[in-house]
């Protein structure tokens, strides 16, 4: 098999969370590319991979959603909060999110004459986080200036359920109404299992530490999205509640922009769609065996995409995600004298981190335990050293001087040849020769399987058959 | 790490100690001699200070930075402190594995948390001082400690400062919705295509359904 040249990833957001930019794996000769549409044909074509030249079609896209949205509700006099969450800017860079975000704001003021329309950007570490994102992505301009970023730690308000009592944050829902604001990243699909994945928002991004404390550790992850749907459907958010609007995408990019006041008619077809395109990746990336991972993007490790999956399905993708017969793939569950701790895929040899956020709120202290850490430079090894998160972690790790060697290191102690590279891409998979010819040989029955036996079973279990 | 007050920046607004898990800071009134010019100003108690840095990102005046400590400190409780069937009995109590890392940043335990409780931590601020415990990503523990200090009798501890928040109430959990050892109707009507019963049964203590299927165990 003939291999070129890897595609570059998406560019990303600068942070204070991760180094200065550094030159991507994908500009290493030994990289290459496989396009998922090669790999499943039957993926459609995208209208964006984040190329900020696209935004005008995200634009017309959004705006066609938005065409037959109820927004009877909000009034010249109303104030309206556009609820945005953080992952979506991990989204191909997170112009076509912002660039959604943007249009609803556009389309609300012109439908409804309203000119309080606030952007709430719901960041996990508080402020400084949120002013990063105002500002790369120009939402001060956008939005007059009516802009505030929103913690798990800022002010609750404790919210009566048909579960009991939860804790949102004041400040996501202090305006008349609220926008649902998403996009549809499986993401974790090993803790949300797909299930009702559009409400989670309600949980892990809207609510406080107390709530998201709950989904994962006090729920089972099959059945953890009672949390958010219950919030979502309590009496207090639905006062408040006007319509959705997600960015709809697949592996291979975003494909179009979901909007309605009926956000469980939008999960519904969401969940068909990714059982049918994430599905496929998500097997696929069960069949890799023995690999390195790369970390090389402007977020998280854990959330960092190849081929629109994130890092920490290959953590733990041990087990099929999407069936639902089987009650833990991984997780925090607890139950007295007989934990199941966080399981993790002991395939996966190494972690290069050429460049990614710390933890900033995600603990890995204890994965360089089961997968060797190789961490690229001193400057990125001191952030981590500052990390409170894994306050431990560099101890565990191996600091190297440059991405090649610490692929060699890891691929050497790991004995494997497969290299993965986490680096944001959608539409292809950054990897070696050796990572390509593993996925284009294994896709083809992946697909068979999925199509014939799995995707009816994932279907029926979601009552959607 | 630990913090610093950037004296002149300062407001004084208390957004940091509302939102500290160890309770390490203070607002109190700005001597003569110190910068800036609001009458109110924080202080820092250094040795509560645990890196957990909420401080720094709520902080809207960029008034906090972090420093590396000359002397870098080990928090933890030992688990032979107290008794091992006390401890066993509160984790039991409060649906937690002892042996659990309830804590995934400081790594601690159900049973370390237990026998800090036993020792005399019986508010979250104190646990948190006790085990370093909350001080990373402040979230995933949260609600497991929470739960704790109510089976230990301590679900009463008052939020410290009361206008606070870095803590609110203990919210509904999975065994919640059982009645009688059994998923009530109406939860099982409301949420259909949740396999309820089993993932209860798991949460239970019951994983004999939980048979790896060709994978990894």
């Amino acid at each position: 098999m003939n291999h070129g040249p890897a595609l570059l990833p998406p560019a990303f957001m600068p942070s204070e969370y991760g180094p200065e930019p550094r030159p991507h794996v994908a500009m290493l000769p030994s990289m290459t590319s496989v396009s998922v549409t090669e790999l499943f044909p039957s993926f459609d074509a995208p209208i964006t991979q984040g190329d900020a030249a696209d935004l005008d079609i995200v634009r017309a896209t959004t705006r066609a959603a938005l065409a037959d949205v109820d927004m009877s509700k909000i009034t010249a006099d109303s104030s309206v909060n556009i609820l945005a969450s953080e992952h979506g800017f991990g989204l191909m860079g997170g112009l076509p999110y912002a660039e959604m975000v943007k249009t609803i704001r556009e389309v609300v003021v012109e439908r409804t004459g309203c000119r309080d329309v606030r952007l709430r950007l719901a960041i996990y570490r508080g402020f400084q986080e949120a002013d990063e994102v105002r500002d790369h992505f120009g939402f001060d301009e956008a939005f007059d200036g009516k802009v505030k970023g929103l913690g798990p730690f800022d002010r609750g308000v404790e919210v009566d359920t048909a579960i009991g009592p939860m804790y949102l944050v004041q400040r996501a829902f202090d305006a008349d109404f609220f926008i649902h604001a998403y996009y549809d990243d499986p993401r974790e699909m090993y803790f949300n299992r797909l299930l009702y994945k559009s409400f989670k928002s309600f949980c892990m991004s809207y609510a406080r530490f107390e709530t998201r404390s709950v989904y994962h550790s006090l729920f089972g992850n099959r059945s953890g999205s009672i949390i958010p749907r219950a919030l979502f459907d309590s009496a207090y958010v639905q006062a408040r509640y006007t319509f959705s609007s997600v960015l709809r995408t697949s592996p291979a990019g975003v494909i179009g922009v979901d909007a309605t006041d009926d956000l469980y008619a939008i999960d519904r077809r969401i969940t068909a769609g990714h059982l049918a395109t994430y599905g496929r990746m998500q097997r696929l990336f069960a069949e890799i065996g023995d690999c390195v991972a790369v970390w090389d993007g402007g977020r998280w490790g854990y959330y960092l995409h190849a081929g629109g999956i994130i890092f920490g399905v290959l953590l733990t993708n041990h087990h099929d995600s999407f069936d639902l017969d089987v009650p833990v793939v991984a997780g925090f569950l607890q139950e007295p004298g007989n934990s199941v701790n966080f399981t993790r895929n002991k395939s996966l040899r190494g972690i290069v981190v050429n460049q990614a956020w710390v933890g900033a709120g995600i603990p890995y202290v204890t994965m360089p335990f089961s997968s060797p850490m190789y961490i690229v430079g001193d400057d990125q090894a001191q952030l981590w050293r500052e990390d409170p998160t894994n306050p431990l972690l560099i101890d565990r790790a191996t600091v190297v001087d440059d991405v090649a060697q610490g692929i060699e290191m890891a691929c050497t102690r790991g004995g494997t040849d497969r290299v993965i590279v986490f680096d944001g891409s959608y539409g292809h998979i950054t990897c070696n020769e050796s990572m390509a010819d593993v996925l284009r040989e294994r896709a083809p029955a992946v697909d068979r399987e999925v199509e014939q036996v799995l995707l009816p079973k994932w279907l029926a279990q979601r009552g959607l058959a | 790490m630990v913090a610093e007050i950037i004296a002149e920046r300062c407001t004084g607004c208390a957004l940091c100690v509302y939102v500290c898990p160890t309770v390490a800071l203070t607002l109190r009134d700005r001597r003569a001699d110190e910068a800036g010019t609001h009458r109110r100003i924080v202080e820092l108690a250094e040795p509560d200070c645990y890196n957990a840095q909420n401080c720094l990102e709520i902080c809207p005046d960029e008034a906090i930075v972090m420093h590396p400590l000359t002397e870098p400190f080990t928090v933890g409780t030992d688990v032979a402190s107290a008794d091992a069937d006390e401890i066993r009995a509160l984790c039991m109590a409060a649906g937690v594995g002892s042996k659990q890392l309830i804590c995934m940043c400081a790594e601690t335990t159900g049973a370390e948390l237990a026998a800090a409780i036993l020792n005399g931590a019986h508010s979250p601020e104190a646990l948190s001082l006790a085990t370093g415990a909350r001080t990373g990503c402040t979230e995933l523990c949260h609600q497991p400690i929470l739960q704790l200090l109510a089976a230990a009798g301590h679900g009463d501890a008052p939020r410290n400062p009361a206008r606070g928040f870095q803590w609110y109430g203990i919210a509904a959990t999975a065994l919640g919705l059982l009645a009688d050892g059994e998923v009530a109707d109406d939860v099982r009507e409301a949420f259909s295509h949740y396999p309820l019963d089993s993932d209860l049964r798991v949460l239970s203590g019951d994983f004999s359904e939980f048979a790896p299927k060709g994978g990894q165990p």
